[in-house]
């Protein structure tokens, strides 16, 4: 450690962007959406976007999970081949194998991601056979592995998702799509909806894997403390624009934006 | 991070430099109104030495530990710290560089524990050497060390902190914060809630820290464990802290 050695640690990251919004803006015709969105997210990090209902945070996470189409803007992608690509410049097969390859995404509404009346192995096994998996012991090994990575009973692999509790499906919804090893995942309000137990279990599976597996994610929550507990960078949306982003501790402790400020304020432990 | 080719001062030891530190709170839903909590703050600290923050509470010694750990953004002035990476200049810092700075350079050891729900006090301890890619085995045994050291109770090992006393939730907290060598490290109160046995305890690891090198900038309630491990001290004084509207 000598203050005269000039090693640059950390190089220019944004060089190394996984996912990066440039300019990003769609709108509705009423208005809503999300307007003029920039940001880039590295590997490994995680980036929380808060903000109150109709504040554009689901609409902005649907233009960067590929979904909609933005009225303009760009989302650009770095492949694991290292090949960067503007994600709604590809063909429509292209991004939707990206989709079930390299992202995965977690609704919050568990029926919205799950195939709700085939079994537990089957929700699990369908994005392993869409990368080519074909034999079936594999198959069902990898899904009971899975159910126990998110602790569940891997004995549940025949049971239907919808005689699930909500959180046994936001756990299972979450080994439907780490199951093919995705780089970027895309969360919902992931805890939205789910008992405070059952939400701590959640957060703390989600915590664990992000850790573990190295993953990046970008997840969307009206929760600040979910924010705080997951998110190494937070970007706060109001009327569909980001009014504040930066360190999430800094942007809890220091908020800057009146709306930040009150946002921070209103909930009893940030 | 900056590379300071023009750094005034030639001692090599140099680890925690904040040149003319000002910092206001403006309250934008109370009339805008505005706290100036730190004013023209200038310090220096050294590998090796604890530097105590000592000053009437209210006079922003606690605000002044939170700016140096990035929690809260410099209003002027300039606050480098040196880590194993070179330096950090938190004034233009990222939130990424601060994250990395944070992960690798600079620990933080305050009051109370924040809880993870679920996870238990030896999980919790291990973090942050998980978190620097470190096996599971080898952070597995400094935490049992650790936590030995402060006298947590085995039973309490494998429990979420959650429902601990105040006294073994901050005991936890120092030994996570004792987990990695840090080259620099921000104390606030880490002796609050500690009885004398456990308080003898953090006073060794601090002294610890300090004889590997270690930059120490800590405030202490106890006068007795200041006294212990105080190399310099930093007077903040009453200054008139109403808000100006």
């Amino acid at each position: 450690m000598n203050p005269h050695q000039n090693t640059l640690a950390v190089t220019d990251d944004t060089q190394n962007a996984l996912l990066r919004a440039k300019n990003i803006t769609r709108l509705y015709s009423s208005g809503k959406g999300c307007r003029e969105i920039n940001f880039d997210l590295c590997p490994g990090e995680v980036l929380g976007i808060v903000g109150e209902s109709g504040s554009g945070k689901t609409t902005l996470l649907n233009v960067l999970s590929g979904q909609h189409k933005p009225d303009s803007g760009q989302v650009l992608y770095t492949n694991k081949k290292g090949d960067a690509m503007d994600l709604y410049g590809l063909s429509e097969s292209r991004r939707r194998h990206l989709l079930r390859t390299e992202w995965g995404m977690v609704h919050q509404h568990a029926r919205d991601g799950l195939r709700m009346n085939v079994s537990a192995g089957a929700n699990i096994g369908e994005r392993l056979m869409a990368v080519g998996q074909r034999h079936y012991g594999d198959l069902r090994q990898t899904g009971q592995q899975w159910l126990t990575d998110v602790d569940m009973e891997p004995g549940l692999i025949d049971s239907a998702p919808s005689t699930f509790s909500g959180g046994m499906q936001q756990r299972l919804q979450i080994a439907r799509n780490l199951v093919t090893g995705p780089r970027l995942v895309f969360m919902d309000e992931p805890t939205g909806g789910l008992d405070v137990s059952v939400q701590a279990r959640l957060l703390d599976l989600l915590r664990s894997l992000v850790v573990e597996l190295g993953l990046s994610a970008i997840i969307v929550t009206h929760d600040l403390a979910v924010a705080r507990l997951l998110a190494h960078q937070l970007v706060v949306m109001k009327d569909g624009l980001i009014i504040e982003q930066g360190l999430t501790d800094q942007v809890l402790d220091d908020p800057q934006h009146p709306y930040t400020q009150l946002l921070v304020s209103s909930v009893l432990t940030p | 991070m900056t590379t300071d080719l023009h750094y005034s001062s030639s001692d090599s030891s140099l680890r925690v430099d904040v040149q003319n530190l000002c910092k206001t709170f403006v309250l934008h839903n109370q009339g805008q109104a505005q706290i100036p909590v730190l004013q023209n703050i200038n310090l220096q600290v050294f590998e090796g030495e604890c530097l105590v923050l000592s000053g009437p509470s209210g006079t922003g010694k606690s605000t002044l530990l939170r700016t140096l750990y990035g929690n809260y953004r410099i209003g002027s002035g300039q606050v480098r710290i040196l880590g194993h990476h070179g330096w950090t200049d938190l004034t233009s810092a990222a939130h990424r560089e601060i994250n990395h700075l944070r992960r690798h350079s600079l620990g933080y050891v305050s009051q109370f524990l924040r809880v993870i729900p679920r996870v238990s006090a030896l999980e919790v301890t291990m973090q942050p050497l998980l978190e620097q890619g470190e096996n599971k085995t080898f952070a597995r045994e400094k935490a049992i060390h650790l936590l030995t050291c402060l006298n947590v109770p085995e039973q309490l090992w494998s429990l979420p902190p959650a429902t601990f006393s105040g006294g073994e939730q901050q005991r936890v907290n120092i030994a996570r914060g004792f987990m990695l060598d840090y080259p620099v490290m921000l104390l606030d109160e880490p002796t609050a809630s500690l009885d004398s046995k456990n308080s003898d305890v953090v006073v060794d690891l601090i002294n610890q820290a300090k004889a590997r090198g270690a930059a120490i900038v800590g405030i202490f309630h106890d006068e007795e464990v200041r006294n212990r491990v105080a190399d310099r001290a930093f007077n903040f004084e009453q200054t008139d802290l109403q808000p100006q509207i």
